[in-house]
């Protein structure tokens, strides 16, 4: 089965029929391809959470179809049997760590598989190899998940949606407070995830070099709709568009423009350091050639 | 000029019977209308330093003073008075119904009579520009609004010092800015002393002194331009590297020599430009 999720013509309305009725998403069409890695970006309160929670089936659109791999959900569709979905579309919210209950972290990285009914010697399995898979090992078992440090934490409550195997998973700024090290980690730890799983990766985020870094397909929400779509190459290029939208630029795109300023010309916007270090040289070598 | 802060090596443990010190033998001083930023990892002693300043913690040896007063049981709520405090998650601090409740709250607490309450709470909220949010319910706003309003609760009572310990670290871009650019305003206006805690490389380019924690001690002391030209040994303090150390570190893989002196993002332009006319 092809794990596509597809929007078509989806809208999400916030107590309908009442006086306080907000219409949180409006005529959205998108498709998230197997094994890629989304990035979905738009200020607070453009929607991303309310599109998150339709990723799983959280939440029922009030319009449209939303096509989870050859699931369909409409907002007739019975809150039975969604299971499956559940389980094949791991969504991680913000500040996961907040959501660890249990006193040991086998038992909390469990929990999940245990509700699919998982158990016995898989189960162990499971959590152990979840574990491994976001750097904590077999010593941190019997552990209270409660003396971690942050960081840590996070990364059980991560591995507590890794150990239900979904093959989509969904980052809702997975970085948010943690320190430069533990972001380029943790941002380490999603992408080698999705390079050697295989796991497709919806990563909803502000910081526009962690979409140039990783992303392979950008997603620009504002106000219940989306307004650009693409490669990440193709919605960056406009940085204009981007500076009046308050979106933020990548800091080795704003760096190219401000030598750009001052005279520089690069054959292609560089969006990342090490692109925009490639371009540079090649401009430093050449000049060295005609002196 | 008289230091508004001063630290005498002071050492504090959380548990008496600890081996490991949350601060070891720290001593510095902070000037009235200077903007400090403390950086360090996780578990350097950031906070546990802050919380000396307005005494949430007091050291088990060393003496700290602020405005001349040392800091203990007996001047706890004049320093306090002198030193507020905005923490990092901003649905963690609010304890109104309303914004204007929620700003109120300290000055009703240091018993300031009605009508000047009114007057001193519209005046913080001015000043954060969100008193066209007074009614509001604290709920319904956004990271950087209740961040504001937390400095407002702050600013009500004219403290000399201000402590951000990672106050901007749970916004968006446009609120982190936000937050930073009250600030600025009010360092100005008010020749406040700023504190701030941070991992966030553009809000420690604001500061005049960086303070570096490292398990519990003071490593460095120096101006942004100082700590940054430390290059990649940033990343060990806490921070990200300034973007033009990133470029140099990309370049020099490929071979190209850069200055080891840090410079700017304008210095950095002006050198690339250069070798690329004198090459």
């Amino acid at each position: 089965m092809v794990m596509d999720i597809q929007f078509e013509q989806v809208g999400y309305t916030y107590q309908p029929d009442t006086p306080f009725a907000f219409c949180a998403l409006k005529d959205i069409n998108l498709t998230i391809k197997e094994g890629s890695y989304t990035a979905i970006v738009g200020h607070t309160g453009s929607g991303k959470s309310t599109l998150l929670q339709h990723l799983n089936a959280l939440i029922k659109p009030t319009a449209g179809v939303v096509k989870i791999g050859d699931r369909l959900i409409t907002t007739d569709t019975p809150n039975k049997n969604l299971k499956e979905v559940r389980k094949e579309v791991g969504i991680v919210f913000q500040f996961p760590e907040a959501q660890l209950f249990e006193e040991t972290i086998e038992k909390d990285v469990a929990f999940g598989p245990k509700n699919f009914g998982v158990e016995g010697e898989e189960l162990k399995k499971v959590v152990r190899d979840s574990l491994q898979m976001v750097g904590l090992d077999d010593s941190y078992l019997e552990r209270s998940p409660f003396e971690l440090s942050g960081g840590q934490m996070r990364r059980v409550a991560i591995a507590g949606v890794l150990a239900m195997k979904p093959s989509v998973l969904v980052l809702d700024e997975p970085t948010a407070g943690l320190d430069p090290r533990g972001r380029k980690e943790m941002m380490g730890m999603f992408y080698d995830l999705h390079k050697e799983q295989g796991i497709t990766i919806v990563l909803v985020t502000h910081l526009m070099d962690d979409v140039a870094n990783f992303a392979d397909y950008v997603i620009v929400l504002e106000k219940g709709q989306v307004i650009k779509q693409g490669l990440p190459k193709q919605v960056f290029t406009d940085t204009q568009w981007l500076t009046t939208q308050q979106l933020g630029v990548p800091a080795a795109t704003t760096f190219a423009q401000q030598l750009m300023a001052r005279g520089f010309q690069f054959d292609t916007i560089p969006l990342t350091t090490k692109e925009l270090a490639q371009e540079i040289a090649k401009i430093l070598r050449k000049s060295g050639e005609q002196v | 000029m008289k230091p508004i802060i001063t630290l005498e090596d002071i050492s504090f443990k959380y548990q008496e019977d600890a081996e490991k010190y949350a601060l070891k033998n720290i001593s510095g001083s902070i000037y009235p209308g200077e903007w400090i930023a403390i950086i360090g990892h996780n578990g350097s002693g950031k906070s546990t330093l802050a919380k000396m300043i307005n005494g949430l913690l007091l050291p088990q040896t060393g003496q700290v003073s602020v405005n001349q007063l040392p800091v203990n049981e007996e001047n706890i709520w004049k320093v306090r008075q002198s030193v507020g405090m905005v923490f990092q998650n901003p649905d963690n601090q609010f304890v109104g119904s309303t914004v204007e409740d929620d700003v109120a709250f300290g000055l009703e607490n240091s018993g300031v009579p009605r009508e000047e309450m009114v007057i001193r709470v519209n005046d913080a909220l001015t000043k954060v520009r969100m008193s066209d949010f007074k009614e509001k319910e604290p709920a319904r706003l956004s990271g950087g609004q209740k961040q504001r309003v937390a400095i407002a609760g702050v600013i009500a009572i004219s403290p000399d010092v201000i402590i951000l310990d990672e106050a901007t670290s749970m916004l968006d871009p446009k609120g982190r800015f936000e937050v930073i650019d009250t600030i600025k305003q009010l360092k100005e206006e008010r020749n406040l002393t700023v504190i701030s805690i941070t991992h966030d490389i553009d809000e420690a380019a604001n500061a005049n002194r960086l303070f570096v924690m490292k398990q519990g001690e003071l490593i460095h002391v120096g101006t942004p331009e100082e700590i940054f030209s430390y290059g990649e040994q940033l990343v060990e303090m806490g921070l990200d590297l300034p973007f033009p150390e990133k470029l140099k570190i990309e370049l020099n893989q490929l071979g190209i020599e850069t200055p080891n002196h840090y410079l700017t993002e304008e210095g950095m332009v002006e050198w690339l430009w250069t070798s690329s006319l004198n090459k």
